[in-house]
């Protein structure tokens, strides 16, 4: 997956936007088996990575998805999207698709507090950072860790002309499997436009369907209400 | 995905939830076949109110749409979900890429555009014999890669939302490689986005100076796995 990979836009809007993802490589058997058992390590990712109030974060609980989406309330759940709360997210052990599960921050300081705690923890377990480089390179200075390994984006090649505009793309690169459709944002910055509906509800109602959860529901409302300030 | 018409009320309410924009508005609603990717976002959705949007049971080729669409589904190869690859997530512990190698990842149909495997074989061929591909990757395994035509023909047709060619080589060959991609994004119906691998010596990314020396200029944002995964591989 490459999916918080492309997230466009500036960079002040970015530096909003750090996502953290955890991995156990399906190949690697000896990761599963390091040190503590891999329930036990899976808690206590969990419970560093709620303690600095992520804007997103899935996990896994007695065989069930839990998706938490800031703003994101049991009124507004539809279909296969159902809304779960920090606290049950704090009684998750196990990782997604047996080995996988993000979280989502707003700010390096968050960041930084996350990196600092999963480094002592020493739960084996592999750290993704998307992110601003420079600020993701500033962080791992400060809490000692040496980045091991980068992937970096030379942008979009090809039919370009079949982009959709700002701010849709920098809405839609945030759910990386291109779940949320410029339809849909396109129709819920309307509503948002002409009153029916808040900056916040339209975020979330965009943000459930990256299955993922890998959606920064605070930047998206931020980058609506920017959207529609130029416009008038 | 379909749309049984006797349950259909004609709301309109799922159109907005396809990323392709399959579902088409006539007499009846419909779900165009040729566009629709199988990624299941109308029926997740819970946009229909009425049971009408379901999921008939899809045979080869084209439940390769829903395997590369669906990001909840595993591929069957990589037993990964989202788009089925791994590629630098876990290089600490899999050391995948190594000093002095630069690796690619290549999405096509992202973002939201989609693409068909022939665009996928198009550039496949492009880079087959002169870089090295990953095994563990659900497009690999439907190529080969030596000549870089798919091994069955049948799914040229098959679109899919977007799907990852993923391969590496030396690092002095690396713009080599990206000045092939350049043609190749030119002879293509959809778009792709560039990934470039690059492992560390420290806190320097020896690739990215190459890059930037050659003319590109690498976004500000991207991934860094910060090397906590253990067993480590140096």
């Amino acid at each position: 997956m490459t999916h918080t990979h492309h997230r466009q836009g500036s960079r002040e809007s970015l530096k909003g936007d750090y996502v953290v993802l955890y991995m156990l490589d399906p190949e690697v058997k000896a990761q599963r088996a390091y040190k503590a058992p891999l329930k036990e390590r899976v808690k206590r990712l969990n419970e560093i990575c709620l303690r600095y109030e992520p804007v997103a974060i899935s996990a896994k609980y007695d065989e069930k998805r839990l998706r938490y989406l800031k703003g994101w309330e049991k009124r507004m759940d539809s279909g296969v999207h159902l809304s779960s709360t920090l606290e049950e997210i704090g009684r998750a052990d196990e990782l997604l698709d047996e080995g996988l599960g993000h979280s989502v921050y707003t700010n390096r300081e968050a960041l930084k507090g996350v990196l600092k705690d999963l480094k002592a923890a020493d739960l084996g377990i592999s750290v993704v950072v998307s992110g601003v480089f420079d600020d993701v390179f500033d962080v791992c200075r400060e809490v000692g860790i040496v980045p091991h390994t980068v992937n970096m984006s030379l942008g979009t090649w090809g039919k370009k002309e079949l982009l959709p505009e700002s701010p849709m793309l920098e809405i839609c690169t945030m759910c990386g499997h291109a779940m949320i459709s410029v339809k849909l944002v396109e129709s819920l910055i309307e509503r948002v436009e002409k009153g029916a509906m808040t900056f916040e509800d339209a975020a979330v109602e965009m943000g459930k369907q990256c299955t993922c959860n890998v959606f920064n529901t605070v930047r998206a409302a931020e980058l609506i209400r920017q959207h529609l300030n130029r416009k008038s | 995905m379909k749309i049984d018409v006797e349950k259909c009320v004609r709301c309109q309410s799922c159109v907005a939830y396809c990323p392709v924009e399959a579902i088409k508005v006539s007499e009846k609603l419909y779900i165009d076949q040729e566009t629709c990717v199988e990624c299941g976002a109308c029926l997740k959705s819970g946009a229909c109110k009425f049971d009408a949007i379901y999921q008939p049971e899809l045979s080869w080729p084209r439940v390769l749409r829903g395997h590369f669409s669906d990001p909840l589904e595993s591929h069957p190869l990589t037993r990964i979900s989202g788009r089925g690859t791994c590629e630098m997530k876990t290089n600490d512990v899999t050391g995948r890429f190594r000093d002095g190698e630069v690796g690619f990842a290549l999405e096509l149909g992202r973002p939201g555009i989609s693409a068909s495997f022939a665009d996928l074989e198009k550039v496949f061929m492009a880079l087959a014999g002169r870089v090295e591909f990953e095994p563990l990757n659900p497009v690999t395994s439907l190529l080969n890669v030596d000549t870089g035509r798919l091994k069955d023909a049948r799914i040229g047709g098959e679109r899919v939302l977007s799907a990852i060619i993923e391969c590496k080589t030396t690092e002095d060959r690396g713009l080599e490689i990206l000045d092939i991609l350049k043609r190749v994004a030119e002879e293509i119906d959809t778009v792709f986005s560039v990934c470039v691998v690059n492992k560390c010596r420290g806190y320097e990314v020896p690739f990215k100076k190459t890059l930037e020396e050659a003319g590109y200029t690498p976004r500000i944002n991207g991934k860094t796995n910060v090397g906590l995964g253990r067993p480590f591989v140096e």
